[in-house]
């Protein structure tokens, strides 16, 4: 720590003004001089600027005193378990920014850490940077439009956008679905949710060094993005589930294609394995980092492969069944550590899963249409055009102005790869939500990341927040 | 450093308040002027206000339109003794979901309540703008129950003229960053919140965007400029 500066002569060290000040060009010199005679004068042994390096505003880490980031979290099972040790002090702590431009944050996510030598005190996560205001977007696009923006949410997972908003917009219209829509989104949903933990196997690889796993994973994920581009026009962002069914029937050869990805993908999985369950590098990189508790999950609103791998069987799909995925048989794969190896184990069989599902939707799939018969939400098929008007108007009225859905509200949750998405929609008896929230589960598995990392390596923190697999784009909407 | 980051973060959370609560009275007087001009549609709008008689009690929120059975007491254990245990507390079927409607002040102990009643899990939390219904915003608390297997939604209305609400951290630290992200988009002041700071939009970002009365499109970009250092 700094002396004190010399209030009497007034004569304060052109380095110390210059560390407080921070660079800001508006606070005088003389302000800080009275400022800092203030600091000293109360008898503070430890000065508020002393851990305030950040120079953010509002979102400076507070010192923990004033309520810092875990210590939020008194009072319940949650807790901040750091013990401090005697031979050290809150003086050698050094807060380090990691992100928002990091390569390992999955975008542009921004930990505050604070340090001690290599461990980590306290961590501060700071989002924002991705903002791009989709929920304000959502009240100006009406019920069609709306796949087109919340896909780009979550964009490793764009099927379970469209679906989650397709079934709270369908709940509101209580429209039947029939059942070869809702097979076709089984099978596109079960398909992503393989391709998104490829990717995110690829990028747990890449962040803790191995290269070839990044290799592999997107070589992989590249036959489902095929299948993808082939029924739906596009890799990403599709806009294919829509209210009432989905965009389009399957294209013709499609069983080869998934015939093609369940012949391949297991062999993938095997290698994977193969490299990775016995690898002393994984092993010891993975192993008791990152751990988090059920109860900690449920205080913090966390689900999916996380909860999973903390030992809760908790799967939407089981517990609250959507699209009729309650008739085919798939199991819900846990583990007990909670910690980054068991979330690797619990999406190595989470994809073994898809793929069972996936074989009973391909051997099973219904015929009929693909999606529903409501004149509500469904255009007038295009030969109806020319022999009716009623048609003409039905269509003409569903592409300008949409289709207008009953007053009220539900909240609607899937089982995204990375844990419940959930939306809630408000109507007003209009052509556009009223409300558009989307409750994503990143958002939640980064406000836990806290509890992850404290007390944990700084090397930990990169495996710890791929474990989670956050998507920023799902985070900051 | 700005000046503000020199301060306890309470007390210019305090100010922001203050200065939120005098512009909220100033603007009271334009908001029907305001309102007439940004919603051009009525249809836009919920058609609750304008049928219903407005509640002297500005805290006792309107109930959802067609749907009948709000505020009957629910038949099944769990629902009745989070009803029974929080003063004032409505319950309504939405759609086949469970809803609980009470006042802003039961926030906490209605969370706390459905706790008891095994609601473990944190969900959701979010506000509306309902704009010309009274009270004009609402905060939403969703929880899951992992027992039950079923979700419960909590419902607060929460008046424009005074957009404060009790946090439910207390209860679920995982409301911490979902009432910062309401705080953020709607204005709506959670005390007893830990470090209530805007969370998705820029720290000198004017205003809360998803309010109805945020302009769209009609104001140029907001930029957090850097300090000019020559």
């Amino acid at each position: 720590m700094a002396n004190p500066p010399d209030i009497v002569t007034g004569e304060l060290e052109a380095e110390t003004i210059e560390r407080v000040r921070g660079g800001d060009a508006t606070s005088t010199v003389e302000d800080e001089r009275r400022r800092l005679a203030d600091v000293w004068a109360a008898g503070t042994e430890e000065p508020s600027w002393v851990r305030r390096a950040t120079s953010e505003g509002a979102q400076e880490m507070l010192v923990e005193e004033e309520g810092g980031e875990l210590s939020s979290q008194r009072g319940t099972a949650v807790g901040d378990d750091y013990v401090l040790e005697d031979d050290t002090s809150g003086e050698e702590t050094q807060i380090l920014n990691m992100g928002p431009q990091h390569p390992s944050t999955h975008g542009v996510l921004r930990l505050q850490l604070e340090l001690e030598g290599e461990k980590i005190r306290r961590v501060k996560p700071v989002i924002g940077y991705l903002h791009t205001g989709m929920e304000k977007t959502g009240e100006a696009l009406n019920y069609l439009q709306g796949p087109t923006n919340v896909t780009r949410m979550d964009y490793l997972s764009p099927f379970f956008n469209e679906l989650c908003f397709s079934l709270a917009v369908e709940r509101l219209l209580d429209v039947e679905i029939p059942p070869r829509a809702s097979a076709i989104r089984v099978l596109m949903t079960e398909l992503n949710r393989m391709a998104s933990h490829l990717l995110w196997l690829a990028t747990q690889g890449l962040d803790i060094g191995a290269l070839s796993i990044m290799i592999y994973g997107w070589r992989e994920r590249e036959l489902l993005l095929d299948f993808f581009e082939k029924t739906t026009g596009l890799r990403m962002n599709h806009n294919y589930i829509r209210p009432g069914g989905v965009a389009a029937d399957l294209p013709d050869g499609w069983q080869d294609d998934v015939a093609a990805i369940l012949d391949q993908i297991p062999k993938g999985i095997a290698d994977y394995e193969e490299i990775l369950n016995e690898n002393p590098i994984f092993i010891d990189r993975t192993q008791g980092v990152g751990v988090i508790t059920p109860e900690e999950c449920y205080a913090l609103g966390v689900s999916g492969p996380v909860l999973r791998a903390a030992g809760v069987p908790w799967d939407l799909r089981k517990a609250m069944p959507y699209c009729g995925i309650d008739q085919y048989e798939f199991d819900v794969p846990t583990r007990t550590h909670g910690d980054v190896y068991d979330r690797y184990l619990v999406r190595m069989d989470e994809m073994r899963e898809s793929l069972r599902i996936v074989q009973q939707v391909a051997d099973a799939m219904p015929a009929g249409d693909y999606r529903t018969e409501d004149r509500k939400v469904t255009p007038p098929p295009r030969a109806r055009l020319d022999q009716s008007m009623e048609a003409l108007i039905h269509h003409f009225k569903l592409f300008t102005e949409g289709p207008k859905v009953p007053a009220g509200e539900t909240y609607q949750a899937v089982e995204s790869p990375r844990g419940e998405l959930g939306m809630y929609l408000v109507s007003d008896g209009g052509a556009k939500p009223w409300r558009l929230h989307v409750r994503g589960p990143s958002f939640a598995a980064v406000q836990a990341l806290p509890v992850m990392m404290a007390d944990s390596l700084v090397a930990d923190i990169v495996a710890t927040l791929a474990s989670v697999d956050p998507v920023l784009g799902d985070v900051d909407r | 450093m700005s000046d503000d980051a020199t301060r306890p973060a309470d007390e210019v959370a305090a100010e922001e308040v203050v200065e939120h609560a005098a512009a909220t009275q100033e603007g009271a007087a334009d908001e029907a002027a305001a309102e007439q001009e940004l919603v051009a549609d009525p249809a836009d709008a919920p058609e609750v206000s304008d049928e219903a008689p407005e509640p002297e009690d500005d805290l006792e929120p309107a109930p959802a339109s067609g749907l009948p059975d709000a505020g009957l007491l629910p038949d099944d254990p769990v629902m009745a003794a989070i009803v029974g245990s929080v003063p004032g507390a409505r319950y309504e079927s939405s759609f086949g979901q469970d809803v609980i409607h009470v006042d802003r002040e039961q926030l906490p102990a209605a969370a706390a309540a459905a706790a008891e009643q095994g609601f473990l899990m944190f969900s959701d939390l979010c506000g509306v703008d309902y704009l010309r219904r009274r009270p004009r915003f609402e905060v939403v608390v969703n929880l899951t129950s992992l027992q039950h297997r079923r979700r419960l939604r909590i419902r607060a209305g929460v008046p424009g003229g005074d957009p404060t609400a009790p946090s439910i951290t207390g209860v679920y630290p995982g409301a911490n960053f979902y009432e910062r992200e309401a705080y953020d988009m709607f204005g709506i002041v959670f005390e007893g919140h830990p470090d209530l700071t805007r969370i998705l939009m820029p720290d000198d970002w004017e205003g809360h965007p998803l309010r109805k009365d945020f302009p769209v499109g009609a104001v140029p970009v907001q930029f957090k400029s850097s300090p000019q250092v020559r």
